[in-house]
């Protein structure tokens, strides 16, 4: 499915960074992604285990499987242009669009971002849950999360009652 | 692949970080209080003080305010995220409100909590939790002739909520003159007013009337009798009225009339100068310990004349958010791009925004229209919630709050 070529900077991006340094990384089912160093840093985790000098090896991403890795880069590569650019507006639909993802792939994407220590991805990633169950139900968040309901009846009426408009 | 990520998904197991991140990010007050019930560990999260106030940091920086707009007999709340205001006009519950004989006033407001009265009532009112709160009645001053303001602020060091009480005071032989003012302090969740007795300022009263920075109140000002004008902060924890010099700009020296007012940007003070032809010149206070930490940000000409409009704040797309004086149209001027856009909020009003319009008889220039982080917050209700006490909050059907809790709204 994912290859190394699919991460490669596409020609657009490339100009100005085909000569920067490059690391590999690999995701949990042993594929590799060759990518500008400067795209990678994007993480604060990889920043730190650079700085720690493992930049010249593969660095390896256990937890991160090789769809998700490379949806990651995606956003990561986007972003190293965007900070160089600052347009808002572009940045805004780009995201908008690469966020629009269902549950499964989000959640993975959140998992990756926190364990890679992704500021942007993870805010972004987050907002996007946070505006997906704005308007559930209890008991529709319960099965998103699978969370067990620990709250006895008497304490649910509660607050049900104290804020009867917020379950309208 | 998918089936394995389909097995995983089934037994997701979010850390609490995240769900941190996820719930401080939920704009919709409702929802955190509908989410309260979803287990023990979702309740006791979203009613932690500091997830509260991480919520509210996140909310005033990643939104506009909200304008909330009083047409009797109704209060609406604006989105400014959204370029049509009209569209999301909100009308928002304040069914307490309805059930009083007498007209109110917005009079402030502070991390989404407003401030409201009329003549002998004040009201703390968070319509985020639609909770509302009957300030302790207020002394009679004898001999003085005067009409009232109230101004509400937040202390982050002392965690306390203020509202000032201003007095006009007028000369006995010519009404017209107010010659000082009286200020009364009542720290919310006591049952009492304190004098604090008369300053020695004249803050200007044109709406909007004090801009608030991290709960702190800011006024254009002059010493009486002296002329020159200077920016007056309350600090609601020591209780002391300050004096911060306006910066150093040379605009007095080229120009005779220099409008002057002081706006909000990413949380620090700004001051502004409109000037003739067109110029506008902005200062930013790098830090508010510092009196003298003014950076000028820019001076920059654009294609409207801009002194018959009021600014505001500076959105956080970097426009500085101006009010026409007549109420019927918001501006938005981009520095960078020397750009001006125009949003008509009101078309069909005629008359402009009613509540715009001050009331003589109770407030003089009090505008019943405040900007404030409004659909982001929800603070004092959540602070003290008497569920979380273990009290319950009595409110019989006037709308009056009783019982013993002592800080909740």
């Amino acid at each position: 499915m994912a290859s190394s070529s699919s991460s490669l900077p596409s020609p657009s991006s490339s100009s100005s960074s085909s000569s920067s340094k490059k690391l590999v990384l690999r995701s949990s089912d042993e594929k590799h992604f060759e990518v500008d160093e400067a795209v990678a840093l994007q993480s604060e985790m990889i920043k730190q285990m650079v700085e720690d000098g493992f930049g010249g090896d593969v660095i390896p991403l256990l937890n991160v499987s090789s769809n998700i890795l490379s949806k990651v880069i995606d956003y990561c590569k986007k972003h190293v242009d965007f900070d160089s650019k600052k347009k808002m507006d572009d940045r805004r639909r780009w995201d908008a669009e690469y966020i629009d993802v269902g549950v499964d792939e989000l959640y993975h994407l959140i998992m990756a971002a926190n364990y890679r220590n992704i500021k942007g991805l993870l805010d972004l990633t987050c907002q996007k849950v946070a505006d997906t169950i704005k308007g559930k139900k209890p008991k529709q968040i319960r099965i998103i999360f699978n969370i067990k309901n620990d709250v006895t009846p008497e304490g649910e009426q509660k607050i049900r009652k104290e804020h009867s408009w917020a379950f309208e | 692949m998918q089936r394995q990520e389909e097995n995983e998904t089934k037994q997701v197991n979010v850390p609490e970080e995240i769900i941190v991140r996820i719930l401080s990010r939920l704009s919709a007050i409702k929802s955190l209080l509908r989410f309260w019930c979803i287990c023990k560990p979702w309740g006791a999260l979203i009613s932690n003080q500091d997830f509260i106030k991480m919520h509210l940091k996140r909310s005033s920086e990643d939104q506009n305010p909200s304008l909330i707009v009083y047409r009797e007999p109704h209060c609406y709340s604006i989105d400014f995220d959204a370029f049509d205001l009209r569209k999301n006009m909100v009308r928002l519950d304040f069914a307490f409100l309805e059930e009083l004989s007498t007209r109110f006033s917005i009079q402030s407001s502070c991390n989404g909590v407003l401030c409201l009265a009329n003549s002998d009532t004040v009201f703390l009112w968070n319509p985020s939790t639609r909770k509302h709160k009957k300030l302790p009645p207020q002394c009679q001053f004898p001999g003085v002739i005067g009409i009232s303001v109230w101004t509400l602020g937040y202390s982050p060091r002392t965690e306390e909520y203020k509202v000032l009480r201003f007095i006009y005071i007028r000369d006995e032989s010519n009404e017209s003159l107010i010659v000082g003012w009286e200020v009364m302090v009542h720290t919310v969740g006591t049952d009492s007013w304190r004098n604090l007795g008369q300053i020695p300022w004249n803050l200007s009263d044109e709406m909007p009337w004090e801009t608030r920075v991290n709960g702190t109140p800011y006024w254009i000002a002059f010493r009486w009798p002296e002329p020159r004008d200077l920016i007056v902060s309350f600090d609601v924890g020591d209780e002391e009225f300050r004096e911060i010099p306006i910066p150093n700009t040379s605009s007095e020296e080229e120009f005779r009339i220099v409008l002057k007012d002081v706006g909000v940007v990413r949380g620090r003070l700004f001051y502004i100068e409109r000037l003739p032809d067109n110029f506008i010149e902005v200062w930013v206070m790098e830090d508010c310990e510092i009196k003298d930490s003014w950076v000028k940000l820019f001076r920059t000409k654009f294609d409207v004349d801009l002194r018959c409009f009021k600014p505001f704040f500076f959105s956080k797309d970097g426009e500085i958010v101006l009010l026409e004086e007549d109420s019927k149209k918001f501006i938005l001027c981009d520095p960078k791009r020397n750009v001006v856009r125009e949003i008509r909020a009101f078309p069909e009003a005629e008359d402009g925004i009613a509540g715009l319009q001050y009331d003589r008889e109770v407030t003089k220039k009090r505008s019943g229209r405040i900007v404030c982080h409004f659909a982001s917050v929800y603070l004092l209700q959540f602070l003290n919630h008497p569920i979380l006490n273990g009290l319950y909050f009595i409110q019989d059907d006037a709308g009056v709050v009783s019982g013993n809790d002592a800080n909740g709204v």
